[in-house]
Order: C-alpha cells, then structure tokens, then sequence
C-alpha cells in the first residue's frame, strides 16, 4: 500500500463521515456545504500527494574543454546550457560541477549535445541511456595518439609510434632517464611517427617523449613508461654439419641473454663437437624449446630421428632448418613435407640487410632460395623486402627456415645488439609455448579518473613504488566482476598494485600530463557513448507536478468552506 | 541577650568571609597555576598575592554587609516560636512596656532555649562546581603541549649546549675569495657561496660565520681530507689550493652539526693546452721540381691563457740509399697577435741551410704556453719539403727492379744516339784509330743496353763489359756469321735466343771458349749441350704481356743492328737503327703494367664421400663451450639494482670503479654527491630518482633477451588441433 493511497484513503473517509454529518446536521447552506466537502478533500490529496507529468526537455548543450568559440557563440539564446568544470574560463554559461548535477537540474533530458572534446570519465556514468551526440571543438596541438608496449625484454629493440597534431615539421626525440637520446624520428606529412630503440637493463624504466618543433625548442614533454623485465632460459638445441663463424656467434649471444644452448656440430663422421647434448629421440626433443638443423644433418638424420623430430613438432617444438650449401633434392622433399617448400631461385648471393652500422647498409649472402607458395610468414626480411626466413606452423608447433648464411656480419660490424635482436626475435617466434599467462599490461592512469583494475584477489593493496612506506590504499576487488576494482589514483608515477599472489605495476600520469591524449581519450570515449545508445531504451521522464497551485487552491476551498459553516445558521 | 545575638552575628560573617573565600580562591589557583605555565615565579607569586588579597577583602567585605536586622530576620524565619517577635530583642529592655516586655522575656528564653544556626550553608554544589572547574584549568594549563617557538615547556629535554638561545646550526655568513693563478691574468674575485668554478691551481680562501660558535670548524672533502678552519675574531678562517674537483662540506665540533648539510662542488677547470693551426703548407708534403729561394711557413696558435714561446725545428735529410745525412736546427718564432692569439710567419733560407736537389726538409713546430709549473706545449704536425733526385744519375743495378729503371734505359739508348751524333760530328777531327776505338766503345754500350733489355725475355744478362772485339775475334765472326740477316729482317725470332745466348756465352767464363768446334748455325740444342747448361728458359719470361714482349724484341733487333754498325765502325749506318730501337724502347715504357697470370680460384665442388675421412684413431669428441661472460661493470648494475629496490648499498666498490673506468663516467663528483645526499635522507624520494638517473648511463645495454610466447589455452589448443587435421603429413 503506497502512501499515496493511504492517503487518499484517510481523506476519504473523512469526507464521508464529514458528508454525513453536513447532511445530518439541520443547518442552512447545506448544499454548498455538501459539496465543497469533496473539492477540498480532492484538492488536499492533491497537493500532498501530486500527479506525475511526463514532457519533453529540450536537448542540453554540455560544454566542455576546448569547445570552439564560434559554435558556442552561434548558440539560440534560449538553449539549455550547462559548462563543465574543465571548460575554458571565458565561457559565461552557468556551471555545474558535473554531469549528474546539470542532469538533475533539467529533469526530463534525453538528448545531449557535446561540444568540445568530450566528456570527462566522471561524466561516462550519468550519460547512459541518454542519446549522445559530439560535436568535437578545437584540435589539440601536440601529441594525440600514443602507442608503446607496456613492457619489453632487456635489450629487445622495440618501437613506438604515434601522432602529433597541428605541428608542422615536428622532430620526435626519445630520451631515456641518464638524458641520452634514445630514438628519434620525424613526423610525415600526417603527422604520425615511429621511433625505434632499445631497452636497457631490467627495471622500470620513464622515458621522456619530446616533440620539438623545427627551431629544436621543446614544445611538449610527455614521459613514457616502460617496464623492462628479464627473459627466460630458453632450450635451444643445434645439430650441425660442420662448425660456422654463424653457430658460434650465436652461441655467444645465448650464452650473454642467458639461453641454455647445447649443440653438437659434426667434425668427422662420428666425432662432433659437443656443448651440452642434443639427443634427437622423443624425450631429448621434450627437453628442448627449439631445435636448429642444417641440411648436411638433416641428411645424416636416420629414418627414426626424422620422424621423431615431427612428432616432437607436432606436440610443440620448435623448428629451424638452416640452408647453409646447395639443398639436395631429397632434403628439400622432407622439408616441403614439414611445411617449408623452398626453391631454387635465380637471386644474386649479396643482399642487403635491413640495417645499417654507422650510417652504411650492411651486406650480407644467402643461398639462392626462395619459397614456394604462400603458406609461410616471412620472419626475417632485406632491405628490399624479399624474404631471408620464413616460418610456419605445423600442429602445436612451428617450423621455420632461414637461408640468410652470415647475419654475424651485423656484429662484426660492430652491431652485436642489432644481431641479438634479431635473433632473439626468430627465437621467441619459433620457440615452443610454455610461457606463463601474464596480466595483461596496464594502459597508464590518469590522477583523478577511476579506473578499473582487474584480476585482483583478496587483500589487493595499492602503494607507490618509489616510496613503499607510504600508506596503502586498500583496493575492493569484486569476486563475482572477474575480481575487478575501482581506484581513483591520487599520486603520479609507478604504482604498485599487489594481492596475495601477484603484483603489478601501473603507471599514473598526472592530471595535467599530455593533454593531448587526454583530449583523445575523452573524444573516443564520448564517441563510444554516443554509438552505443539505444533509443528504445530512452525512457521519457515525468515528474511531479508542482504542489503550489493545488495547496492555493486547496486553501481556497477550505477558507470558502470555513465560512460557510461559519455562517450556517440552524434551520428553522 | 544581645550578646548572644551578637555572638550569632559574628558567626554568621565568619560564615559568609570564609565561603567567599573558598569560592574565591578556586580561580586564584587556577590563575596562579596559567601564570606559572606562561610566564615565571615572579608573576605566580604577584597573581597569587594579589587575588588572594583581592579576595580576603572581597570576603570582608562582603561579610560586613551583614547586619543584626539581618540576623534577627532569620531568626524569625527559622523559629516560629519567636513569633516574629525577635527584633525585641534589640530593643532595650527599660524601654519596653509590658506586653512587649512579657514578649521579650518569652523570645529570648525561647531563643535561648532553640538551637538553631541562622548562618549561611556552604554552597555545597557551587563550591564543587568553582573547584572543580579550577582544577579542570589548572591541569589544562599544566599539560597544554608546549608550541615549537622554543617557550619553555616542563616536559622538553635542554639542549647539550644549555645556552640561552638554542637555534639551529646554520651559516650567517660565508665568504669565498678565489685568487686565480698569476699566469692567467685573471682578476681575484670573491663568492657568496660555498661552491665556485676557478682555474686549476687557485688559491681558495674561505671565511665563515657560524651561529652559534662552535668549538672547532673544518671543511671535510670527499675523499677523506679536512682542512681544519682557524678561529678568527667571531670568524672561521681556512686557505688551501684546488688542484681539482672536489666536493666538501663544513663540519662543526662542539655543536649539533649544520642544518644544511649538502656537499658543495668545486669545480677545478684544467688549463688547456694551445692549438696550433697550419696554414701554409697546406699539404704535409711538397714536392718540388725546382730549386726555390725560400720556403714559406704560416702557423697560427691560441690558447685559452697565454702563449709563451714557440719553437721551430728543422731537420734537413741529405743523400739518399744507406748514406743519409741528417742535420736538425731549431728557430724560436716570434708572431704577432696578443697573448690568447698569435700567428707566425717565418721564411726559410733553404740555400742558407743547404737545401739541394735530393733532400728532404723536415719541419715541426712546438708551442708552449705560459702555465707556471709546467707550460704544455703541442707539436703540429711535421711537414716535409721534398726535392726529388735526378733519376737519372742512378746507376744502380737492375735486379729485381722493373719499373724504375726503364727510364734510365731510355736515357742511356738516347745517352748512345748522342754520342754517335757526337763523333760524326767529330769525325773530320779524328784520327782512323780513334774513331773507330770511340764507335767501338759505343757499340759496347749498345750491347750491354741490349743485353740489359734482353733479361726481359728471358736473356741472361751478365754485368761487367764483354771483351774487347779482338780477343772475341772467333766468336766475333761466329756471330757475324751467325747474324747474316742483316741482309734480310723479318728472319724468325725463334734464332734470337740461339745466336744471342751464344754472344752472351761469348764473355762467360766457361773455359771451353778457344778450341770449341764451331757451332753449327741453328742448333740450339747443341748449343745448349756444347755449353753445358742453360741459364734461362723462355717461358719463365712472363712479367711482359705478348705485346710488349714483340716491341721489344723489335727493339732488341734494332739494338743488335746498330751494334753491329757500331762495332764495325759505321756509325752513321747505326744511326737508323738506334732511332729505331729508342722508339720502340719509348713504345715498352708507355706499357707501364706489368701483367701478372692469374689463375682463377675454381675449386672443383666438395666431395662429399671423401670429406672428414681421414685417419680418425684416437681423436675424440670435443668440448666446445662457451665461457660465460663476466661483464665489467657488474658492481653499476648490482648498485643500480639495490638503489632501485630501495636500499642503500655501500658505494665503497662503485668509486673505485669509477676511477678505474674514467672514460665511462662522465661527472664522479656528481655521483658521489647524489649519494651522499641519499645517505643522509634515505626517505627521500627525488634523492633516490637522481641517484638512479645519474647510475643510468653507466650501465650496459644487455644481450637482448628472449620471451616465451604463452601456452596456449585450451581453446587455442583445440584450435591447433583443427589446424592440424587438414594438413598431408
């Protein structure tokens, strides 16, 4: 029983009883009397307890950061405005901390209309179920998209690319905490760029993005974060026809990158040089992550090894053929059948390798193969993108082949990380998948905006990383939402996000950081707002009508009434 | 009865002096109490005195107001037996009439007879409400935590000092008077503060005010040293010279140490050395083709203090092969310019010096500069003045040397057609005899020309001249004979090497010259077998390609002819030839390559049956693995490791590494002062982020890593598994 009709049930049965006793009690007026008795009760239970009207709100125009001043200007003087926080200063529509509050202020709103960049994170909540539409305002100037891995490997050459905005002739450069320039590159005509460089030693690391324009003064400053964490000891097994200046320079990087290498190069029949041992039935092949033929020993490989090499394949080993002399036909047959076909190609020895030391191209030799059909991912590739390597892949694992005879050339050179890089590159492509799910890498975080982390189990704790005697915040993750929490970071830099068993690192921009990719972000949010509206599920508003006019009328009545009874003489 | 009225009355003002007393000395006390907390005895003891006797008379006169109508009102109030009739009793007794009289002798035996108290009750709750909220005020008053301004609190421990004034450490007033080296002409200059850039080799004063005065004062550096400050007036005073960069701070005894205890910097900036420019010669080898008066020397030289002297050294190199004479002077130059900057020009006297066709002039110069201890000089490069020698007055032999000596062959062919031009000019002059001895002298030098061409293709050559014609007479005429083509050329060469190694035969030692059964014409085997052995074979005659091989044997043909001439007095009949032969000589010359057969590298394809065969018995497997490496600059990489987890290692191994790798660090004092400043706030984090960024740059980029992919999950497992279904095996 709402109150409502409660209410109205009460005053219902006192204008009943009051009714009766007017009709019963003799006096003159009656008639009146009688019936204003059911006006004023009418009347009272309508202004306590008022009808709802439903109508229609005109569209509000929400003004936000970098709103163009022409539109805002070219406004009717009687739309419905309501500037947020983070809209500029000069702007003399009423304010309102944030969207709910100018919500609840114009109630019955279905439509909004945004102009500017957006609305903020605080704002994405109260906007739901409300159809949205974006007008974007002012372009920002500086950098607008960012795109870097959240982590790498120590020493892994990786790259980061990205736009700028309303720049012309821009220079991007890198540099890292020691203030050495990293990477740099120039912005094209779109003004998007990439910059390549490589990761140090293990740690978390900040770099710094500068865009400077073409007077070389810097226009912009944006840190970069970058979590550099230490690779893995993988099993890497060679059995070759003969030593190779190629074997031993890249047993010398595993060795260095911590790789568990053991080979056996053949000197003689039946004399070999050992490192470690490779043994080539099912339970050696389980014990190795990837495995590195050459023709010569593929051909000296019995009829048993071979098939025990494929089956090794198929269960998840990794394979890489090595054509380093003329590929007999039989070889070439057994390799097809593994899912490299490779040909004899009419292509000059010398090629150029896809990297320079000291500003000169370095030139390299292969075999003269090429592949046959288009079933293989080429893997490594020349200045003029014909393939070196190529893999594919072949039940749970992969096979690859590499004709490419002296990379070594790249370290001779002088390049020993560009060779490492390139070859840990093969390595992690072809090498079998035991790795363990990691959490995925962390977008970085912005001072003041929530943000969900996911994942976390119980007691999931928050401190800066830099100072860990400061006071944990204490996280709330939510077990049936995938253990999912909000968190509303109030310091910037690295944080550290713990639970009982894992930890992460999440890095917090602060609030006045890249503004740039803040506008972005705020457009691509808006804009997912406005796609995603339903307009079937827009629901009208109504409200209450307003109870004064009711209480007026209500006293009228009642005053009228009042003297009628007043005056009511008895009859006679 | 008005004694015990007025007995009553003293009562009841006793009562009421002593509540107001109680009720008053609650705030005595409590304002006693706040004024021993703020301020000191005196004022504890005034306020005390003060409200106490405030309060006394208060009470006084509070208790006088008190009057016997009062008394006997309450007496009436308390005793309704007295009738309200009390105040008869104040009245005297004579004065009274009778019922009056009657009804005072009733209330006073009723009043003597009542006990009754009509003095005021103690205020039970005010009292204990006053006390109470005193004492509640006293207390607060006692334990009010004491504010930092230094107010003496009960409960704060004295400094050790127990001055009266207990401020922190600090420095009111510092002086640095830097006195740079004499040579550099610097001003003297004075600082503010404690950290100065000055010359290498300046002297440093300190002066220092510190509040309040320590016992004793010193700079501690870096590196273990102090320099103990002497007391000067209210002043500290301290000198020593910076010879390089250090860091330091001022430490005090006696006192709690400075509040301000960060490491200054002096920066100690090395007097660089000159630099020389040369500007004339601007090749560090000249090379004439004439004699020359002079040589021209242009040298420029600055440094960043002074120029002191610059000296010139001349080293002249004379003769040539194994005696070589070397003479070295040296000049003092004088420039013009000032002191930074000057440029010296200085004209060599080769003739002076004896400069001739042949010699090499070496010079260098050296320019010092002025600093005191000792100047650095720089040495320019040395540039060489080269007069080439005459190729011509070489005589030296032939073996082995293929390029230079054509030249000289040319010179002796045309050195031969002069002399022949020579004595036909002469021939009026001369006698028969004479003219035909000088055309035969000629003719042997056409001969030995000839054979010296002739090693070319193969010939022998023997140095030391031939016998005179006489004596060679049989061979002469084998050899005239031998050599009928005179009448006809175009005869094959294939008898060239026969007849010619028979007249090279002609001077050789062999013994078997008289005697010998004439060789027959043609006959080279029988040459070869009368003689006894061969000297040369043809076909070792490779340096000279086919073409340069047939030119000179033309050239050969036409020495042989005029040799022939020569020797049988026609010189004009030789003249031709001669000509013929030097054009032909000039033709060899202009082939300037000598040609080389190369054999190209064509190795037949491998074998594979017959690789790695071979005797194997006893040779075993090889180990062959890789040592790991053991970087250098492990310690950086550990240090940068803990400082990043948040400890504070010992930076004990890191110096000495520094020092040991000067090249790799740039700034140590840096360094050194980022830890130091970490070492005294380890909580602070932009202390430790500086440290780190300064360890950044020494450290290695390591080997690149490698990173598992995942395993995959079961549906990725299963969709491998579908994959792998459709695939041939």
């Amino acid at each position: 029983m709402t109150p409502a009709i409660a209410i109205g049930a009460l005053i219902a049965i006192a204008t009943l009883v009051a009714s009766w006793r007017t009709w019963r009690d003799g006096r003159t007026w009656r008639v009146p009397r009688l019936l204003l008795q059911p006006v004023v009760a009418v009347l009272l239970v309508l202004a306590l307890v008022p009808p709802y009207l439903a109508h229609e709100a005109p569209p509000l125009v929400v003004v936000t950061a970098a709103a163009d001043p022409a539109v805002l200007a070219a406004l009717p003087t009687d739309a419905v405005v309501a500037a947020m926080p983070e809209a500029g200063g000069e702007t003399t529509f009423k304010r309102f901390p944030d969207l709910g509050s100018a919500l609840r202020a114009h109630p019955g709103t279905t439509t909004l209309r945004v102009l500017g960049d957006g609305l903020a994170a605080r704002d994405a909540d109260a906007a739901r179920g409300l159809a949205v539409t974006l007008e974007p305002g002012l372009l920002p100037r500086g950098l607008v998209e960012l795109d870097a891995p959240a982590r790498v490997e120590a020493g892994a050459a990786w790259r980061l690319s990205g736009r700028i905005a309303g720049l012309e002739g821009a220079r991007i450069e890198l540099r890292d905490r020691g203030d050495d320039v990293v990477g740099s590159a120039i912005v094209d005509a779109e003004g998007r760029f990439v910059v390549r460089a490589r990761a140090k030693g293990e740690g978390r690391d900040v770099l710094a993005l500068l865009v400077k324009d073409e007077a070389d003064a810097t226009l912009e400053r944006v840190p970069v974060p970058l979590v550099v964490g230490s690779g893995e000891a993988v099993r890497v097994g060679v059995v070759a026809g003969a030593p190779d200046a190629e074997l031993r320079m890249l047993a010398r990087w595993a060795r260095d990158a911590g790789l568990a290498w053991s080979s056996r190069l053949a000197l003689s029949r039946g004399i070999a040089m050992r490192d470690g041992d490779v043994r080539l039935d099912a339970e050696g092949l389980r014990a190795l992550d990837l495995l590195v033929l050459d023709e010569r020993s593929w051909a000296g490989l019995g009829a048993p090894a071979k098939a025990a090499v494929g089956e090794a394949v198929d269960e998840g080993l990794g394979l890489l053929l090595r054509a380093t002399g003329p590929l007999p036909a039989p070889v070439a047959r057994e390799w097809a059948t593994l899912g490299i076909d490779l040909e004899a190609a009419a292509i000059e020895p010398a090629v150029t390798l896809d990297a320079s030391v000291g500003g000169e191209p370095v030139v390299a030799t292969r075999r003269p193969l090429g592949l046959r059909g288009e079933t293989a991912v080429p893997l490594v590739l020349a200045a003029d993108a014909t393939p070196l390597a190529a893999w594919t892949a072949r039940g749970h694992g992969r096979v690859g082949a590499i004709w490419l005879l002296d990379s070594h050339r790249l370290a001779l050179r002088g390049d020993a990380q560009g060779f490492g890089a390139a070859w840990s590159r093969i390595v992690a492509t072809l090498a079998r998948a035991r790795g363990e799910a990691s959490l995925a890498p962390l977008a970085p975080a912005r001072v003041g905006e929530r943000r969900v982390l996911c994942g976390l189990g119980e007691a999931s704790r928050v401190t800066p990383a830099d100072d860990p005697d400061t006071a944990a915040t204490a996280l709330v993750a939510d077990a049936d939402a995938q253990g999912c929490a909000a968190w509303w970071p109030r310091e910037a830099g690295w944080q550290f996000v713990r639970d009982a068993t894992s930890e992460r690192f999440v890095y917090v921009r602060a609030a006045d950081e890249a503004p740039g990719l803040a506008s972005t972000e705020a457009v691509e949010r808006t804009q997912r707002l406005a796609a995603h509206v339903d307009t079937a599920s827009i629901v009208a508003s109504r409200h209450p009508a307003p109870r004064g006019p009711f209480f007026l009328a209500w006293l009228a009545a009642a005053a009228l009434l009042w003297t009628l009874e007043r005056h009511a003489r008895p009859r006679t | 009865m008005s004694a015990a009225l007025h007995g009553r009355l003293a009562a009841s003002r006793r009562r009421r002096a002593a509540i107001v007393v109680a009720l008053g000395l609650a705030p005595v006390l409590a304002v006693a109490v706040l004024a021993a907390r703020l301020g000191g005895a005196t004022p504890t003891v005034v306020v005390t005195l003060l409200g106490f006797v405030a309060v006394v008379a208060y009470a006084i006169a509070v208790s006088l107001r008190i009057g016997l109508a009062d008394i006997v009102r309450a007496l009436d109030a308390a005793v309704p037996g007295l009738e309200d009739s009390s105040d008869l009793l104040l009245a005297e007794p004579a004065g009274l009439t009778g019922l009056a009289h009657l009804q005072r002798e009733r209330v006073a035996a009723r009043l003597a007879a009542a006990r009754v108290d009509v003095r005021r009750p103690w205020p039970a709750k005010t009292l204990a409400a006053t006390w109470g909220v005193a004492l509640v005020a006293a207390v607060l008053a006692v334990t009010w935590p004491v504010s930092p301004k230094g107010a003496v609190a009960p409960n704060s421990t004295p400094s050790p000092a127990a001055v009266a004034e207990t401020g922190p450490t600090r420095l009111v007033a510092n002086t640095l008077a830097i006195e740079p080296p004499a040579y550099t002409a610097l001003p003297a200059r004075s600082e503010a503060s404690l950290e100065a850039r000055a010359p290498q080799g300046s002297r440093l004063r300190w002066s220092l005010r510190i509040a309040p005065m320590p016992e004793t004062a010193a700079l501690a550096f870096h590196d273990g040293r102090r320099l103990e400050l002497a007391r000067d007036g209210d002043g500290w005073r301290g000198e020593t010279t910076l010879d390089a960069s250090t860091l330091y701070r001022v430490e005090v005894g006696g006192i709690a140490p400075l509040a301000d205890a960060a490491l200054n910097r002096l920066d100690a900036v090395p007097d660089e050395p000159p630099q020389v420019r040369v500007i004339e010669p601007e090749r560090t080898l000249s090379v004439l083709d004439r004699a020359q008066p002079t040589w021209r020397l242009v040298f420029e030289a600055g440094d960043d203090y002074g120029l002191a002297s610059a000296r010139l050294s001349i080293t002249l190199a004379q003769g040539s092969g194994e005696q070589v004479t070397v003479k070295e002077s040296s000049v003092v130059l004088r420039g013009e310019g000032d002191a930074r900057k000057r440029r010296y020009t200085h004209a060599l006297d080769l003739a002076a010096l004896g400069f001739a066709q042949g010699d090499d002039l070496i010079v260098r110069v050296a320019v010092a500069d002025n600093r005191v201890p000792e100047p650095n000089v720089t040495r320019s490069a040395s540039f060489i003045l080269r007069w080439p020698p005459d190729l011509g007055a070489e005589a030296s032999g032939i073996d082995g040397i293929v390029q230079k000596t054509l030249p000289a062959y040319f010179r002796s062919q045309r050195q031969i057609i002069i002399d022949t031009e020579a004595l036909l000019a002469e021939r009026g002059t001369l006698d028969e005899a004479r003219y035909l001895a000088r055309s035969d002298a000629i003719g042997v030098d056409q001969k030995i020309l000839r054979l010296r061409y002739g090693q070319f293709l193969g010939e022998e050559f023997e140095s030391g001249a031939t016998s005179p014609p006489a004596a060679a007479k049989p061979d002469d005429e084998t050899s005239n004979d031998g050599h009928d083509h005179d009448e006809h050329d175009g005869k094959p060469h294939a008898h060239d090497e026969s007849e010619i190694s028979a007249a090279s035969h002609a001077g050789h030692d062999h013994g078997a010259a008289p005697g010998a059964e004439a060789p027959r014409f043609g006959d080279a085997a029988g040459v070869i077998a009368e003689y006894g052995h061969t000297h040369d074979h043809a076909e070792a005659a490779t340096l000279l390609d086919p073409e340069t091989k047939r030119i000179l044997k033309t050239a050969l043909d036409a020495m042989w002819q005029a040799e022939l001439q020569l020797r049988s007095g026609q010189p004009r009949e030789a003249l031709p030839h001669e000509n013929r032969a030097l054009t032909a000589i000039k033709q060899v010359q202009q082939a300037t390559r000598i040609y080389l057969a190369r054999v190209g590298l064509e190795l037949p394809p491998v074998d594979e049956t017959r690789r790695l065969t071979g005797e194997r018995a006893g040779v075993r497997d090889r180990r062959a693995s890789l040592a790991a490496a053991t970087p250098s600059d492990a310690v950086v990489a550990e240090v940068y490791g803990e400082v990043e987890r948040g400890g504070l290692p010992d930076t004990a191994a890191l110096e000495a590494w520094m020092r040991s790798h000067p090249e790799r660090v740039d700034d140590v004092l840096g360094i050194v002062a980022a830890f130091d400043a970490l070492r005294r706030d380890t909580a602070c984090v932009d202390c430790r982020a500086r440290v780190l960024d300064r360890l950044w740059p020494l450290l290695r980029a390591p080997a690149p890593a490698v990173r598992l992919r995942e395993t995959p999950d079961a549906a990725g497992r299963a969709y491998l598994d579908a994959l792998g279904t459709g695939e041939p095996r």
